[in-house]
């Protein structure tokens, strides 16, 4: 019964496990984050970002089509069901966006040492990882890394500064691209790994 | 146990085989799904996923349909109404199954 459920979960996750899909869109944004702070620029300055904006998404449209290629030679093709209710998942998308304004907002106040939109992203990867019956682990990787980082100031000393003064401004960005490039990798690795354990258990 | 033995003795064979299961439990969870990436969620050789997908056909379970993509052969499995009926039958009877065997104590 464990391997059915593992089978059923798998395989409505088929796509979103290929991880390797977004890489090149979150090293783009990773790029562009991380050029003025690698080449020694102020942060008010554009002009290599305006530079990398195009190139990169190119770049990022044409490897995701090879990825994407590869995926389907290597992986076959799953076609997902239609949610039943598509207004409930639409809705709560909505809520989890305002949630992560709203908590990006506290965080811009400096009313709490930690990262209350870090806190809420945690969260959300934790919740996935639950509804999935504890099988996509990357999820709970994910929610464990975005816990730490939002919790990061209470451990690290003088604790009376807040979580803005180690990760504003295109920190957030980097740090935000580093940790969806590590959820994707994960994502591909728990893809393989299923794969392998649902293989043998069949075959 | 003997309801239990009833029930066990009254599932579909058909839908019980391990690899057939395993085949219905994934196209479960999708619209379709092509050969290829059901031989990866089995492990199953070509020769045996194809056997098994032609009797599941048979019985009115799934509809294979053919295709050329970029004129490379495709072949798409997706479960019929019957199928998807008789796949969620058959975990509520091994669910029930197991709910029974959990109760179960042997007689002193």
């Amino acid at each position: 019964m464990k391997d059915l459920n593992r089978m059923r979960i798998v395989v409505a996750h088929y796509r979103s496990l290929q991880g390797l899909r977004m890489l090149p869109w979150w090293l783009w944004m990773l790029s562009l984050s991380a050029v003025n702070p690698l080449l020694g620029l102020p942060q008010g300055r554009f002009d290599y970002q305006c530079l990398l904006l195009v190139p990169g998404f190119v770049v990022a449209w044409l490897l995701s089509h090879l990825i994407a290629n590869y995926y389907e030679r290597a992986f076959g093709h799953v076609e997902g069901l239609a949610s039943h209710d598509g207004g409930a998942v639409w809705l709560r998308g909505i809520l989890l966006v305002i949630l992560i304004y709203v908590g990006f907002f506290i965080d811009t106040l400096r009313w709490l040492p930690v990262s209350v939109s870090g806190l809420i992203l945690a969260g959300m990867f934790f919740t996935l990882w639950w509804r999935s019956d504890r099988i996509l682990t990357h999820h709970l990787v994910t929610a464990v890394l975005c816990a730490g980082l939002a919790l990061l100031p209470l451990f690290v000393v003088p604790v009376d500064r807040h979580w803005h003064d180690y990760f504003g401004g295109f920190a957030l960005s980097i740090v935000g691209s580093v940790v969806l490039i590590l959820n994707s990798m994960l994502g591909h690795i728990i893809l393989v790994r299923n794969l392998k354990i649902l293989s043998e258990e069949v075959a | 146990m003997t309801e239990a033995f009833e029930a066990l003795a009254g599932l579909d064979k058909i839908v019980h085989e391990p690899a057939r299961l395993a085949l219905l439990t994934a196209l479960s969870a999708c619209k379709s799904a092509d050969f290829l990436a059901l031989q990866r969620l089995t492990g199953l050789t070509k020769g045996n996923l194809s056997t098994h997908l032609s009797r599941l056909e048979e019985t009115g379970l799934v509809e294979i349909e053919k295709q050329f993509i970029d004129k490379k052969p495709n072949t798409r499995v997706r479960l019929t109404q019957e199928g998807r009926v008789a796949i969620e039958n058959h975990w509520r009877k091994l669910q029930n199954l197991h709910d029974t065997a959990q109760q179960w104590r042997p007689e002193k």
